[in-house]
């Protein structure tokens, strides 16, 4: 437990041929300040469990109010189901106009199962349970593996049930989201998908999610992520969609997952470049585009919070904290900083 | 370079090194900064006026100086040749925000100066500096620009 090393989380990590994750950070579904005083239920980082790769540089924002300018390192947790965000679609079924089936692509490195949801109201004070009217459609069950589609070949019944139904709703309520004050208890999304998993704890119990009915509240040992997305009528005048927001559930706690800007920048530099022979100019390293934008020597690894840009490197960030406290690419100020490890970069340095 | 540049190069901090390459390989266009013999933190620059602006046809020179805190403070940058500008004191000052309090440690060499051509096509005699330039630009601008023109011809020849 608590294992932070990147280098555990390569070991540890699933097959080498795994696609690139999307760099995200989670921050606490309800941001500190809406957060009744007192409130002793959210503090704190929940222990990292089992480091994993699902989220590199994942980290818990921990929910304070950091009136200084708090140094934070990155916690790993292990995020077991991911739907990747840019492959949802809405897909004719058997060339209908009405009927759209959701179609995505997702990772799992264990068991998980799908349930999909429209129209539907989710409420964060009981534990993120999904309502909807009338039944939902009966969830998908899929083994552990990266890349895997959604709906499956077959059978075709799947796809008609996990699809929206543009004559049984109002075009509005599928289009239509005004962002609630997070203070809210129950927030109403035209589309929410659920990506569900056990946890550890849970397959040691041997539970099963056979027996949880798609949407209800979440138990401690279930894992699962949470995509919201509307729809919106196209240039062309299709109809699209829009990924409005992704949420994780960890160990009884939801988390927002948010990306970090200049991350795939980081990654891409951290994959690519052979660390062992970095590219020699003038007698230095160069971490091409991954440079700190302050020293222009050490490759970046720390975000600015809240606005999330990874422009510095850990040395530069302690130095303008003891000078400034604004973001060097947009000048917001600085409420802490989040140090985030990429693998190889150490081994580079 | 000789081995005191040699010296003093060694105890630059790698973001100068880096920036002055670039400046000297990559220059931008009507922009070149060259650092100094014996003082690598400072820089003789050359600004071409902007074509369409009253100093279209002179070359300025300006002098950057990267202070010890350099890139968390910004550079000090002045004009050495006489120019009227609202934004431009008698002593080469500049009135421009990120030399100041809109600062930022990801701007560089190059985007100051690069902002200082910017000033030099839109001058801003909202926000001035030299109150008598400012003034003439406000009350009469064309006979300003006549000015600047006039003084472009008479102090930017190189």
């Amino acid at each position: 437990m608590g294992n932070r090393s990147s280098r555990n989380q390569q070991q540890q990590g699933p097959a080498p041929s795994q696609p690139p994750y999307p760099s995200t950070i989670l921050v606490p579904e309800q941001a500190a300040y809406n957060t009744p005083p007192g409130n002793p239920r959210r503090h704190g980082v929940p222990a990292p469990t089992v480091p994993g790769r699902v989220y590199p540089g994942a980290a818990l924002y921990r929910e304070q109010q950091l009136r200084t300018q708090a140094y934070q390192r990155t916690a790993t947790i292990r995020n077991q189901v991911n739907l990747r965000k840019q492959s949802l679609r809405l897909e004719p079924v058997n060339g209908s106009k009405e009927l759209l089936s959701i179609s995505f692509t997702f990772d799992a490195s264990s068991a998980c199962r799908v349930t999909t949801f429209v129209h539907a109201r989710e409420d964060s004070h009981q534990n993120c349970k999904i309502s909807v009217q009338g039944s939902p459609a009966p969830p998908v069950y899929f083994s552990k593996g990266l890349g895997q589609r959604f709906p499956p070949d077959a059978p075709s019944d799947v796809q008609s049930q996990h699809s929206v139904h543009l004559g049984k709703h109002y075009l509005n309520d599928l289009c239509f989201y005004a962002p609630s004050p997070p203070t809210a208890t129950s927030r109403t999304f035209p589309l929410i998908i659920r990506l569900e998993a056990l946890t550890d704890e849970g397959r040691a119990e041997q539970r099963s999610l056979d027996g949880l009915q798609p949407g209800c509240e979440l138990p401690h040992w279930v894992q699962s992520q949470s995509t919201y997305a509307k729809l919106v009528t196209e240039e062309d005048g299709s109809i699209g969609i829009r990924v409005l927001e992704q949420k994780i559930w960890v160990r009884g706690e939801s988390y927002e997952l948010q990306e970090i800007y200049g991350m795939d920048q980081a990654q891409g530099a951290a994959t690519s470049a052979n660390p062992a022979s970095p590219h020699q100019t003038g007698g230095f390293e160069d971490y091409e585009g991954n440079e700190c934008i302050i020293c222009m020597s050490a490759p970046r690894n720390t975000a600015a919070i809240p606005c999330r840009h990874m422009s510095m490197c850990d040395g530069c960030a302690g130095a303008l904290k003891a000078q400034s406290s604004k973001c060097p690419v947009c000048r917001t100020e600085i409420d802490s900083f989040l140090h985030i490890k990429l693998k190889q970069k150490q081994e580079a340095s | 370079m000789n081995s005191a540049q040699e010296a003093q190069a060694a105890q630059l901090p790698r973001r100068i090194i880096k920036e002055t390459q670039r400046l000297l390989s990559e220059p931008a266009p009507g922009i070149s900064a060259s650092p100094s013999e014996d003082n690598l933190r400072y820089f003789n620059v050359m600004i071409l006026g902007p074509s369409q602006s009253p100093y279209e046809g002179g070359v300025f020179k300006l002098e950057l100086f990267l202070p010890e805190d350099y890139p968390m403070a910004p550079p000090k940058v002045r004009f050495l040749t006489k120019i009227y500008h609202p934004n431009v004191d008698k002593l080469g000052r500049i009135c421009l925000d990120i030399l100041k309090d809109k600062w930022s440690p990801a701007l560089q060499i190059r985007t100051v100066l690069l902002s200082i051509q910017a000033l030099l096509s839109a001058p801003n005699p909202d926000d001035p500096l030299a109150d008598n330039v400012a003034q003439h630009w406000k009350s009469d601008e064309p006979g300003a620009i006549r000015t600047a023109r006039d003084w472009t011809l008479r102090f930017a020849q190189s």
